[in-house]
């Protein structure tokens, strides 16, 4: 039964090859290209510090002047790599089947339709994860090489990033295939189940990339009206802001706004200095300003929240492809 | 292709069924003395093989002939013919009879009459004396 | 055991019954002819004996199993739009094939292909013709090593030398191992010699059922004066009638009566009588 899969898959598995072969030839060509210029500007201890010369001399904005667009370039192929195995992999696996009518063949052979789907699965999907992780490795491994001059330097949450990173890729890859096996056996019609997997992909992928930060233990920074909050920015990932009253209770940001407004100017109607603005504040009600964070080293909590969140929404679609390719006739 | 000794003819728009065409062409065939006591019918596959008929119906033409005593089943070796129905008077070109038969219609072609014409004298002679309360 | 038996089977779908309170048994070694027109429920039938389409009432047998979304595996089944993996070769797809059964054999399949002129064995399976293709997926059913085959309009995309060639192979199976085989055909002309049990179903009621020597001799065709159709005996099926004349088919009719004249109907004049009587209840 694997043969007839592996057969029937034949032309996917050598696009994917391809893929393969030419993108890691490409990484390894546009890695060491990139490492040459990063040596004749000089600019090797950039990689792993930031100095002043590497935020503002001409040498650093001459490489990000010629390297930003290729490096987002890889990270953007390995971000749409889910997407794609999902549209060409995930959604025609059934529908073409379906679609055919060839699933008749298979279904009234002697191998059971689990056994039958099963093998379809694991042919299809296998092949697509190895190379998706090869490329993510081989991505992950040009970035480091750009290191603090790179994409790298806007940290582990920026979208970019944080979606060709850890457990992430593989989770959406997985996503995108049941998916697309999913709406191919509801839909049976192999273009049909292409193009609403992309759509619904991209949608679910966007509305789910907020709320998986809420979902992991957040740290809490709370200072003085007029003190700085910038402890808790960087590469972290801001989750909340807002004001404090004395009471230590959260004020609605409506109402904080226009606490604020009221403090530019005196009951009088002539305009605060802004020390005078900060005084007001606090007697306005307005005590302290907050905000919670997941801090950069906890990246990995947020990634396995990822994952699992899209690999749980993998598992029911490919239960519920099942669930129809049973009832099938 | 055949190994036994007769090929039969399905006429599929005689509106004669297979099995009664299959019995008939026996029993003729034993009449004429083209087949004889000790001659194997072609087995049901032979038969397919050669003129695409259902083997259900060649095994059910053959049971017929068997309960009529006409031929007899062996295991595993085929359907025998058990019996002589020719005569004197039906076998071979030169029996009498046969070619008085042969003269009369010779007389008939020479005399200007089509084949609807002979068919339907001979029917009429044969009801006559063989009336088809009497046959089988 | 039959090899296939229908207790009051019906499919709905939707709101429309496909097939309605089917009940019949195919008897062990019959070559079926499973006939009616389009559309009366014929490939419904098959693809519920075939374990593809769950009744919606009662219940379809094969070898005495229950079909509950599963092919027995005594049954092969050619469906009528041949699904075969059309990107591989014949030889690919018997490979295919043998590697989704349990019980297969080469010899066989190689021997059928091996009697069909016009098929090439390193030919894509798209490249064929309709009717090779027909002859190969006819092929991989036999390989199965089947002992209920059913096969949905085999013929209809055949020329008159294929159609030969397939009719042959399927004989020459029934003759070799004793296989039951159901053929559907909304064309009776195309199964009347090979056949030896008639299946006529329409509006999604089977209509006659029965061995078809026996069900000839049941019927008679009368033909008579119109205005004495009261002496005629028998359940009457169809009836055409002119001016003066009445032609009817009629069942357990017994002697015709006097100023009549009888005969056994034919197999067409039989269905064809049968289909008039559904066409004309169901447009009531």
């Amino acid at each position: 039964m694997i043969w007839v899969s592996w057969r029937r898959q034949r032309p996917q598995l050598i696009t994917l090859l391809a893929v393969l072969v030419v993108g890691a030839g490409a990484v390894v060509l546009l890695r060491s290209n990139m490492v040459d210029t990063i040596n004749s500007l000089q600019l090797n201890g950039c990689v792993t510090r930031v100095g002043p010369e590497c935020l503002e001399g001409s040498r650093a904005g001459d490489f990000r002047g010629a390297w930003t667009t290729e490096l987002n370039l890889g990270q953007a192929a390995i971000l749409a790599l889910p997407a794609l195995i999902g549209v060409f992999i995930g959604a025609p696996l059934f529908a073409r089947e379906l679609e055919q009518g060839t699933h008749v063949l298979a279904f009234t052979q002697s191998v059971s339709r689990t056994r039958w789907m099963s093998s379809k699965l694991v042919v299809a999907l296998a092949p697509a994860l190895v190379v998706l992780i090869a490329l993510q490795s081989l991505v992950s491994w040009w970035l480091s090489a750009a290191g603090l001059l790179g994409p790298r330097s806007s940290g582990s949450f920026h979208f970019l990033n944080f979606g060709i990173e850890h457990a992430s890729p593989v989770a959406h890859a997985l996503f995108a295939f049941a998916l697309g096996t999913f709406v191919g056996v509801v839909s049976r019609r192999t273009l049909v189940a292409m193009t609403v997997t992309l759509s619904a992909f991209t949608v679910v992928r966007f509305a789910l990339s907020d709320v998986v930060g809420r979902l992991v233990p957040t740290q809490r920074l709370e200072v003085a009206a007029g003190e700085s909050l910038a402890e808790s920015r960087g590469g972290n990932l801001a989750v909340e802001s807002g004001w404090l009253d004395a009471a230590g209770q959260r004020v609605s940001t409506d109402r904080a706004d226009a606490l604020a407004q009221a403090c530019k100017t005196t009951a009088a109607g002539v305009r605060r200095t802004q020390e005078e603005w900060l005084a007001c504040l606090p007697r306005s009600g307005l005590a302290k300003q907050y905000a919670t964070f997941v801090p950069e080293g906890h990246a990995w909590q947020v990634h396995l929240v990822d994952a699992s969140i899209f690999g749980g929404l993998a598992v029911l679609l490919l239960a519920g492809t099942a669930w129809v390719l049973r009832r099938q006739s | 292709m055949l190994t036994g000794v007769i090929e039969f003819r399905i006429d599929r728009r005689s509106g004669v069924s297979t099995y009664v065409q299959i019995v008939q062409q026996v029993r003729q065939a034993m009449r004429l003395g083209l087949l004889n006591p000790g001659d194997r019918l072609p087995s049901a596959r032979e038969v397919v093989e050669a003129t695409t008929v259902n083997p259900n119906t060649v095994l059910k033409a053959y049971r017929e002939l068997e309960r009529e005593g006409l031929v007899e089943a062996r295991r595993g070796l085929g359907t025998f013919v058990t019996t002589s129905l020719s005569s004197e008077a039906t076998t071979g070109d030169d029996a009498p009879l046969r070619r008085e038969l042969a003269g009369w219609m010779g007389r008939a072609r020479e005399g200007g009459l089509v084949v609807e014409d002979v068919d339907a004298l001979y029917s009429a002679v044969r009801d006559e004396h063989y009336p088809a309360e009497e046959r089988p | 055991m039959n090899p296939l038996s229908a207790t009051a089977v019906g499919k709905r779908y939707r709101t429309r019954w496909a097939l309605r309170e089917c009940s019949f048994a195919v008897p062990e070694g019959k070559v079926v002819a499973l006939v009616g027109p389009n559309g009366a429920g014929k490939s419904t039938l098959l693809r519920m004996a075939a374990g593809l389409v769950r009744p919606t009432t009662g219940e379809l047998r094969t070898f005495d199993t229950p079909t509950d979304g599963r092919t027995h595996p005594d049954v092969s089944f050619l469906a009528q739009d041949r699904p075969l993996y059309r990107d591989l070769t014949v030889r690919e797809l018997t490979r295919a094939c043998a590697a989704m059964n349990d019980r297969w054999s080469a010899d066989r399949v190689r021997e059928v292909l091996g009697l069909l002129a016009g098929v090439d064995r390193d030919a894509k399976v798209d490249t064929l013709s309709a009717g090779a293709r027909t002859q190969v997926a006819i092929a991989m059913a036999l390989g199965r090593l089947p002992r209920l085959l059913l096969l949905d309009e085999p013929l209809s995309d055949l020329d008159p030398l294929a159609r030969d060639e397939t009719l042959r192979i399927i004989m020459t199976e029934v003759a070799d191992r004793g296989t039951t085989v159901v053929v559907s055909s909304h064309l009776l002309s195309d199964l009347r010699e090979v056949c030896d049990h008639l299946l006529l179903v329409d509006g999604g009621r089977v209509q006659v059922d029965g061995d078809i020597e026996e069900v000839l001799a049941e019927h008679r065709v009368l033909v008579g004066p119109v205005a004495d159709e009261s002496a005629v005996g028998g359940t009457l099926i169809s009836a055409t009638r002119t001016g003066r004349q009445s032609t009817l088919l009629l069942r357990g009719a017994g002697r015709a009566p006097e100023g009549w004249a009888g005969t056994e109907p034919d197999l067409e004049s039989l269905v064809m009588g049968y289909l008039r009587a559904s066409r004309e209840r169901r447009l009531r």
